[in-house]
């Protein structure tokens, strides 16, 4: 590496591992809230393994089959230690690694989150560009967006189920892996995240319009629809990388509902029937995820920002 | 066992229903004639949507019993129980008692593989049970084997199985999938079992196939069957060539997923969506028997209010059982009589008609109980303090609209006789402490069929759940009756116990038996062969199935 | 994440147009007066609803009539009844209370929390503020339902945990509108002057944040109740909130799912109070939010 490109990279580097080693430290917390959260918990490990049933010795053996009766902190230790090698324990109703109960349900809620995204940014592009500094298509759209963000999520499905579905048979009612499935979930998965993004993109856009390179621009003879899509749009799709973090976010606990609502595999219907069945060890595994997730996310959205805006790198 | 029960009410529905033009999901142009004396069909693919995904496949570690329809598909049982209430030769042909109850000698097949080729031997039999009592594996099913000393391999084809003491629930038990029969190369595989897959091998007429969690298992014929027990519609292997069972816990997904056709079958139909199967054209419902234990208030009689008889009493006639019961399930459900359910041979048959809808009588029961003071709320009070009794419901355990049901009873009590049934959805860590600090105070609950005695011991006995951490104001008379109809072999004495204890625990209202839950199955007019398993009044497995060609 | 020139709190569900953004900026009317005027309306019921539900609606909202089931609306019951026969606009109309209080109940622990920890990353220097702004950044990017989900898991459902899980999720945007009026206040030429002249700095600078933190809490707070009302109902609709018979909305819409293919009102009309008081709580949230705005620049 040539001084040149330390110089170039440095402070890019140097705050990148700042974050790392931030987000290394976010993951430990996380992970440690995690086991005190799991011995917190109202009734006995071994009572909540043992479930209905009871006779001599069950709850002993329990106990030492899942080494509940080491020191708290040995314990601790054994857990920290698993989770470096990526094991996320083992799930107390299914009695199988946590890892191969989640790993199956990442791709279901992938796709749909995804699906879910990019539908929410197109629409919100779409309304944004069209509705940008038009005052009367503005009022109606953002009417629709606010009747679109306020409306439950789960109501908005299950109508969606009974209209499409039910009577008119478009859509496969539940499922994953075709495409015409997916539709339904990620339309109103889409929804209230579209309602957001458009307003947020709407309002750099005006902003946008209103500085006095536009009027330059104009100047120039450029038409209406190319000062749009080329020089508002570019300039407001900045603030908008900002909300990816708060995107990925909001698709995945929206996601929870809507694998719930549309009977969908996925990590959101993992965690709810973890969550009803006091499947600790899932829960927490999806907990840890969504941290991991939002640590590389975030990260990442910082390394961009400063890529695509010299300015703050010095900063 | 199949018996279809509709209430009025059903039938007006669902002719308003068709008149409101909404039955719309229903119009499938298949003729609505079910021959079931057509031939039957030979292979093909069946997709049936089921309400509960199995949070384990191994039956011996789990207490879901609604898993056990699927899981019966590839486990086979030593004995099968009869549609009488008998047992019969499965995979032993015949077995000897001795003298004195403890030994029992099993005569087996000698024909029968396991689908990962190991053959079915004494030596198998062995292993399963010895695997289900081993503390380190701490099986859910070692509570049906607490009798169990140990087995001996005697020859091949013959297994002696030594009891501790007689038992008169164990051929039951055996009976149950959650003793059936496993390879003893599967049960080297510990709780991996409960990922299901190939390993998973018992000697079924279906071979465990593939497994996409939250989707869907995968079903595929074992070509080799050819041992089913004698309750079959047919011998042989199975007619499907394979059948997918979908996971669709949402009731509304899962009718939805029949009339719009993206599966052939249903299980667990709400009583809201019977409309659009029965009697549609292109659809059939069926509505199965009832002999597991009826949904039941258990009351704790040792503790607080409740050690009042007159308050128990109060609870139990204070409220109209009957209309509660048809209105919130629309007729398709009967009121229960007994806790033990109504197509059981031995639910006595006295208590029909015995007991419930007297306001008058409870509440002279509570003013004699010097419940006589109402507070602004309109509850009775006593000394200052209001009548109320909690009902303590573990979320888990929630289902079929119970829980409304309790509601409805709640505010019927609160309306007749002022009484404040607080109804709590718990958590099971919850109600766990509850139970073994014998805290509780009522619990709804129902429990798999089984040996009536051993149901009811198991439920208010000395060794159920309920009672075993309560030592003092237990009725011992009650417990003396359990011991001996659990001892006894004399038949007529044993049915003259278990009805007395359920004639005693509801004249005592330790119970207030609430209604006989049934499952129902529905599916298009292609599917022949659906039945329920006399096991578990749960749908049986898709061994009898077939489908037409359309 | 102070990158980006907008300041957008994603969750409030809408931009939030702060001061500092607004510069030179024409405040664009949305939505007309008309309408503000109307959700104001609709709020006044929804609160009148809420305070003394009797006077609305007579009957008890728990009190089943297993005679009169399931009965279409009619001018006897006019929004029709459910499963167990109670009177569906009796059940709305006590709703309110329950559905409106668990959100609020949310809010106030998002705001006081969130207050407390703003002012404290606002002044007790870089370190402080770096590590709390960081876990601003976490809980605020963190699914606020995952989040509530682990709240239920471990503490079991209800209406109090629900508050607190929901809560909980909310502090961050309270907490970052806080931080940065603390700031502004902190360095703002006036508080160095005033303690210039001798007034502890303690005192100054309460007198000039207080002003400024009472007004946009309480608009923050009321947009924040319609976003976090949708946050409630949903985790009711899931079964983890309150538990029947209370007449909540989102449980209501849950206890109807079942039903809707025989009987839509039970569910419907749940599902209509929902969106309409998200809608009234944000549109005046948002008409208070401009019209203080020019306050704040």
């Amino acid at each position: 590496m040539t001084i040149a490109a330390i110089q170039q990279h440095g402070p890019l580097l140097r705050r990148l591992a700042t974050r790392v080693v931030a987000g290394i430290a976010v993951l430990w917390a996380a992970a440690t809230a995690a086991f005190l959260a799991l011995h917190a918990m109202p009734g006995n490990v071994a009572d909540i393994l043992a479930g209905d049933n009871t006779y001599p010795g069950l709850r002993e053996s329990l106990e030492r089959q899942w080494g509940l009766d080491k020191p708290i902190l040995v314990q601790y230790a054994e857990f920290l230690g698993r989770l470096a090698h990526g094991d996320l324990g083992t799930s107390y109703t299914m009695r199988q690694p946590v890892t191969s109960v989640i790993g199956p349900q990442v791709m279901p809620t992938v796709e749909l989150a995804v699906a879910a995204g990019v539908l929410a940014v197109v629409a919100s592009v779409l309304a944004a560009v069209l509705t940008a500094g038009r005052p009367r298509l503005r009022a109606f759209s953002s009417t629709v967006e606010l009747v679109g963000s306020s409306v439950p999520v789960f109501w908005v499905g299950i109508v969606l189920l009974m209209i499409f579905s039910f009577k008119l048979k478009l859509f496969p009612v539940a499922g994953a892996g075709s495409v015409a499935a997916l539709v339904l979930p990620a339309i109103t998965l889409a929804l209230p995240t579209a309602g957001v993004l458009s307003q947020v993109l709407r309002d750099a856009m005006e902003r946008t319009l209103d500085q006095p390179f536009v009027t330059t621009v104009r100047a120039r003879g450029v038409s209406e629809a190319t000062m749009r899509v080329r020089h508002a749009l570019k300039h407001a799709l900045l603030p908008v990388l900002s909300l990816a973090g708060w995107l990925v976010g909001s698709l995945l606990g929206g996601a929870v509902i809507t694998e719930s609502v549309f009977s969908r595999p996925g990590l959101g219907s993992v965690t709810l029937n973890a969550v009803t069945t006091k499947d600790m060890p899932v829960v927490l595994a999806v907990v840890l995820i969504a941290a991991f997730v939002y640590v590389v996310v975030s990260t990442l959205v910082d390394v961009l920002h400063l890529s695509i805006d010299p300015r703050l790198r010095t900063a | 066992m199949v018996t279809f029960a509709f209430g009025r009410a059903a039938r007006a529905l669902s002719a308003a229903v068709l008149a409101a033009g909404l039955a719309g999901c229903a119009q499938i142009d298949a003729p609505a004639t079910v021959d079931d004396t057509a031939t039957p069909v030979h292979g093909g693919h069946l997709t049936w949507g089921v309400t509960t995904e199995p949070t384990c496949f191994d039956p011996r570690r789990t207490t879901q019993t609604n898993g056990y329809m699927l899981e019966r598909n590839y486990i086979d049982s030593l004995v099968s129980k009869e549609p009488d209430g008998g047992f019969g030769p499965w995979l032993a042909k015949s077995w000897t008692v001795s003298a004195d109850g403890t030994v029992y000698t099993f005569r087996l097949r000698d024909d029968v593989a396991f689908t990962d080729g190991t053959k079915f031997d004494a030596a198998a039999v062995k292993a399963n049970l010895d695997d289900v009592v081993a503390p380190k594996n701490a099986e859910n099913s070692a509570t049906y084997l607490q009798s169990y000393a140990g087995a001996s391999v005697v020859s091949p084809d013959t297994v002696r199985v030594r009891l501790k003491h007689p038992d008169s629930s164990f051929l039951e038990s055996l009976s149950s999938v959650q003793l059936g029969m496993l390879s003893p190369k599967s049960l080297k595989l510990g709780d991996a079992l409960c990922g299901g897959g190939k390993s998973l091998s018992g000697t079924g007429p279906f071979e465990f196939g593939s497994y996409q969690r939250g989707q869907s298992v995968t079903l595929v014929r074992n070509p080799d069957y050819d041992w089913a027990p004698t309750w079959a519609q047919h011998q042989g292997p199975a007619y499907l060539d394979s059948v997918t069972i979908r996971f669709l816990p949402e009731d509304v997904v899962r009718s939805g997923a029949l009339s719009s056709g993206q599966v052939d079958v249903i299980e667990g139909v709400q009583s809201t969506d019977v409309s659009a199967f029965k009697g549609q054209p292109g659809f059939q419902f069926l509505d199965g028997p009832s002999s597991n234990t009826a949904f039941t208030l258990n009351l704790n009689y040792t503790r607080g209010v409740l050690k009042d008889i007159r308050v128990r009493r109060a609870i139990r006639d204070g409220f109209d059982l009957d209309t509660a019961v048809k209105s919130l399930y629309l007729g398709h459900y009967d009121r229960a009589w007994s806790n033990i359910g109504p197509d059981d041979a031995e639910s006595d048959k006295e208590l029909v008609g015995a007991w419930g809808d007297d306001v008058a009588k409870a509440n002279a029961e509570l003013d004699a109980a010097g419940w006589t003071g109402r507070d602004s709320d309109g509850y009775r009070t006593k000394d200052g303090k209001r009548l109320r009794v909690e009902v303590g419901y573990p979320e888990d355990y929630v289902r079929d609209h119970r829980d409304v049901l309790i509601q409805g009873i709640q505010a019927e009590l609160k309306k007749n006789v002022g009484i404040d049934l607080d109804l709590k959805i718990i958590t099971i860590g919850e109600f766990t402490s509850q139970e073994t600090n014998g805290t509780w105070s009522i619990y709804p609950n129902t429990m798999n069929p089984g040996d009536t005695a051993l149901m009811e011991t198991q439920l208010i006995g000395p060794t159920g759940f309920l009672y075993q951490a309560i030592k003092k104001g237990n009725d011992q008379t009650l417990y003396s009756w359990m011991a001996r109809s659990l001892q006894t072999k004399d038949r007529a004495e044993r049915e003259r116990l278990v009805d007395q204890i359920q004639q005693r625990a509801v004249d005592r209202a330790y119970i207030v038996p609430l209604y006989a839950p049934t499952s129902q199955l529905a599916a298009t007019t292609l599917v022949h062969g659906l039945g329920f398993d006399p096991n578990l009044d749960t749908p049986a497995s898709a061994y009898d199935f077939w489908k037409e060609r359309s | 994440m102070t990158t980006s020139t907008v300041t957008t709190d994603p969750d409030l569900g809408l931009p939030e147009p702060r001061a500092a953004a607004g510069t030179g900026r024409r405040t664009r009317g949305a939505i007309p007066p008309v309408g503000v005027i109307l959700a104001s309306l609709v709020v006044l019921l929804l609160v009148a609803w809420a305070i003394a539900p009797g006077v609305f609606a007579h009957g008890d909202p728990r009190m089943a009539d297993l005679t009169s089931v399931l009965q279409p609306p009619s001018a006897h019951h006019w929004l029709g009844t459910d499963r167990l026969g109670r009177d569906v606009l009796t059940r709305v109309i006590h709703g309110a209370r329950y559905s409106l209080l668990i959100a609020l109940c949310a809010v106030v622990i998002s705001a006081v929390v969130g207050t407390l920890l703003g002012v404290l990353a606002g002044t007790l220097g870089k370190v402080v503020d770096e590590l709390l702004s960081r876990v601003f950044d976490l809980v605020s990017a963190f699914p606020a339902v995952l989040l509530a989900l682990l709240v239920v898991a471990l503490a079991g459902s209800g209406t109090l945990n629900i508050s607190i899980a929901i809560g909980i999720a909310g502090v961050p945007k309270f907490a970052r509108v806080v931080r940065a009026e603390t700031r502004l206040v902190r360095n703002a030429d006036y508080v160095r002057q005033g303690v210039l002249y001798g007034a502890t700095r303690g005192r100054t600078f309460v007198r000039h944040l207080l002003p400024n933190v009472l007004t946009s809490i309480p608009v923050l707070a009321t947009i924040d109740i319609g976003t976090t009302l949708m946050a409630v109902s949903a985790l009711s609709f899931l079964g983890l909130g309150p538990q029947p018979p209370l007449p909540e909305w989102g449980l209501m819409l849950s206890e109807a799912r079942d039903g809707l293919r025989i009987a839509w009102w039970p569910g419907v009309f749940p599902g209509l109070a929902i969106a309409v008081t998200v809608i009234a709580f944000t549109v005046v949230g948002r008409y208070w939010q401009r019209r203080f705005e020019g306050r704040f620049a």
